[in-house]
């Protein structure tokens, strides 16, 4: 009876563990999330748990006893793609496991849903392929490096035709090899360092495979990236620009020089007469540096006046958009000055300023003078030749008739004044061509006070004879001096005369010499009537003279002959307060020219 | 000749694992059934009724139609040996 009881009770605890081992391994597959499919050896579903349901997105009742089929694969996994009708499909891993069931041969199927992880990866892949594409296909040379060891990680494509090397022949070099050893500071290149210490932007070289150097723009930014710092730098050739922006600048710097090379006074006013941009010659005839200048108005610089004249060539230019030239006397600069304007244009036709040219023909206008002079010279010359035939027979038939004997006193008289007077004519005629040829006399070193002495000793006889007395004051110990003595006597001779002629009453001419400078002085100091202003502005002009018998050629002729020494021959006067006439005489060598 | 196969294959799409599982049964079919096959391909996203009614739950499913009986094998096709195998061995049931 016991054993029964035992049995039973034995047979209780057997049927209990077996429930509560079924009960366990029920949760697992129930609960399982993955899809469990049990078929038979041939394929035929024989259980499906409720996760199947769900990973198949479909009632299943209908499918138990259909055909699964024959799971080919056996203890590892396959990827399937999981049907989901209306839907779109999902990606599953199949584990298929060879067992029994009930008894019978069977296939237990797990089915895990992994289409999520597979859109991770698919979206991972994607993303990746996009950045990788960028990262490629970027036009600017890119360059991933360690920022600690300087390794480089990465580089693009346009990076490899940059530096003309293979991806394989930099990444994993260091990054010191993209530049010449005059960019490196120890290990790294002086750029790399710079990015670094936080400059984004940087401008360094790089040396090519080939050896070439080119000039580089490099920014650059620093972070972590799984955990080591990194440095992701783009570098863009800047070769062409630099050469550009130096060759813009040479170009800048050779306008400058030629603008400010110009001895003429160039300058560009605008419409409101302001000077936009002055050459050096320009300020400095003013006394001032381009940068003061710029800005002023021409009219307050220049003339010191508040607005322009009414010839301004600037004015006119601007009005009418054609070139204007003027010629004045600058009172201000005291030359000459020949002004050009030209106009400038903006793209819409209108004038927006005018390069203003002032050119210094003070010596054209000397040289037109003597130009003139000497032209008038050789009429002159050329009438006095003509005049100078009748006169020497007019002379001469006068001298035959009074050799002859002529009885009649009166015409004996005639005779005479006509004689006399032919003289005289053919002095002034040889004077005339004094001043239109000027002599080519011998040069040679003087003593200036003896040559004076002599004229003065000619003349001093007769000046004591019209009460004129001569008072000389000759430097001690005078210099020689090279000049042409014949004609500088003449000089003497006429300024002598001259000042006695204006002392009609007498009086008394003091000759003083000197040294003043480089130059020998001669002062000739009358006491007579003086000159006025007027005529002291026209003394030297040929053919004007204050006197009633006088040609006027004197003081003209002197003029010339002093010039012609490279001296100077200046007067001081005032109405009957006399006058001085001073001539200066340069000391040194090459002091005298030739004349033309 | 009499065809002795005829064979539907369903697929997911125009996938790598479509294309491959299309291509390894071609290669098979050809080197061992030359001539004596014929197989359908069809894309469960284009005729999902179709696969419905033929009961497909997931992808690459091989139909055998014919010889009798019909047979189906679910999984990567690459493995000729097994292809070969579960194809006669259902057959010679």
């Amino acid at each position: 009876m016991k054993k029964q009881t035992n049995k039973a009770g034995q047979d209780n605890m057997d049927l209990q563990a077996l429930k509560e081992s079924e009960a366990r391994f029920r949760s697992i597959v129930l609960w399982s999330p993955d899809a469990i499919i049990v078929t038979d050896a041939e394929g035929k579903i024989e259980y499906m748990n409720p996760a199947a349901e769900g990973v198949f997105d479909r009632k299943l009742e209908s499918f138990i006893g259909k055909d699964f089929g024959l799971p080919l694969v056996d203890g590892e996994s396959t990827e399937i793609d999981i049907f989901r009708p209306g839907k779109d499909p999902g990606a599953g891993d199949m584990h298929v496991v060879e067992t029994e069931w009930l008894n019978k041969k069977a296939h237990l199927i797990t089915i895990r849903d992994i289409s999520e992880r597979k859109r991770a990866e698919e979206a991972l892949r994607e993303s990746e392929e996009r950045y990788r594409v960028q990262f490629e296909q970027t036009i600017d040379a890119l360059f991933l490096a360690d920022t600690q060891t300087g390794i480089i990680l990465e580089c693009n494509r346009a990076a490899m035709e940059l530096i003309g090397r293979e991806k394989s022949e930099m990444v994993g070099q260091h990054q010191r090899i993209l530049h010449p050893s005059e960019e490196r500071d120890g290990r790294f290149s002086k750029s790399f360092k710079q990015h670094i210490t936080g400059e984004t932007l940087v401008e360094t070289k790089i040396i090519k495979k080939s050896g070439e150097i080119r000039d580089v723009a490099v920014r650059a930014s620093t972070f972590d990236l799984k955990g080591k710092k990194v440095i992701l730098a783009i570098f863009r050739d800047i070769t062409e620009r630099k050469k550009s922006e130096e060759a813009l600048l040479r170009a800048a710097q050779e306008w400058r020089t030629t603008f400010d090379s110009i001895t003429d006074l160039v300058s560009l006013i605008d419409r409101e007469f302001r000077l936009v941009r002055v050459n050096k010659a320009f300020a400095h005839a003013f006394g001032m540096e381009p940068k003061e200048v710029v800005g002023k108005t021409c009219y307050e610089l220049v003339r010191g006046t508040g607005e322009s004249w009414f010839s301004c060539p600037h004015k006119k230019t601007v009005e009418t958009g054609k070139p204007n030239i003027v010629e004045f006397f600058e009172p201000r600069l005291k030359i000459y000055l020949e002004v050009s304007t030209s106009p400038i244009f903006d793209d819409k036709g209108e004038v927006v300023a005018t390069v203003h040219t002032a050119k210094d023909i003070t010596q054209r206008k000397e040289i037109e003078k003597s130009q003139r002079l000497s032209q008038l010279g050789k009429l002159v010359a050329d009438m006095a030749h003509e005049v100078n035939n009748p006169l020497m027979i007019i002379s001469g038939n006068a001298q035959l008739s009074l050799m002859e004997g002529v009885r009649d006193e009166e015409v004996k008289k005639n005779l005479k004044i006509i004689f006399e007077e032919c003289k005289r004519a053919k002095d002034i005629i040889q004077r005339l061509l004094k001043f239109s040829r000027p002599s080519r006399g011998e040069i040679k070193e003087v003593d200036i006070n003896k040559s004076i002495e002599a004229v003065v000793s000619i003349v001093e006889h007769q000046f004591k004879l019209i009460n004129v007395e001569i008072k000389r004051n000759y430097l001690k110990d005078p210099p020689l001096i090279s000049i042409d003595e014949q004609q500088m006597q003449e000089v003497f001779m006429n300024l002598i005369n001259n000042a006695s002629e204006a002392m009609p009453g007498g009086g008394a001419i003091t000759i003083t010499t000197s040294l003043e400078g480089d130059f020998f002085r001669i002062d000739l100091k009358d006491t007579g009537c003086g000159m006025s202003e007027e005529v002291k502005k026209k003394l030297f002009e040929p053919f004007f003279t204050t006197k009633e018998k006088g040609t006027g050629l004197g003081l003209a002729v002197c003029y010339g002959i002093i010039k012609a020494h490279n001296g100077e021959l200046k007067f001081e006067s005032e109405l009957n307060k006399g006058a001085t006439a001073t001539v200066l005489l340069p000391l040194r060598e090459g002091g005298v020219e030739r004349s033309v | 000749m009499a065809v002795k196969y005829v064979l539907k294959l369903y697929v997911t799409g125009v996938t790598f694992r479509s294309q491959a599982a299309f291509k390894s049964l071609k290669k098979i079919m050809s080197e061992n059934y030359k001539g004596a096959y014929s197989l359908k391909v069809i894309d469960v996203m284009k005729h999902p009724k179709l696969a419905e009614d033929d009961k497909i739950l997931a992808t690459p499913t091989l139909i055998k139609i014919l010889p009798l009986p019909v047979a189906r094998i679910i999984g990567n096709l690459s493995d000729k040996e097994k292809v070969l195998l579960s194809l006669d061995l259902v057959a010679v049931r």
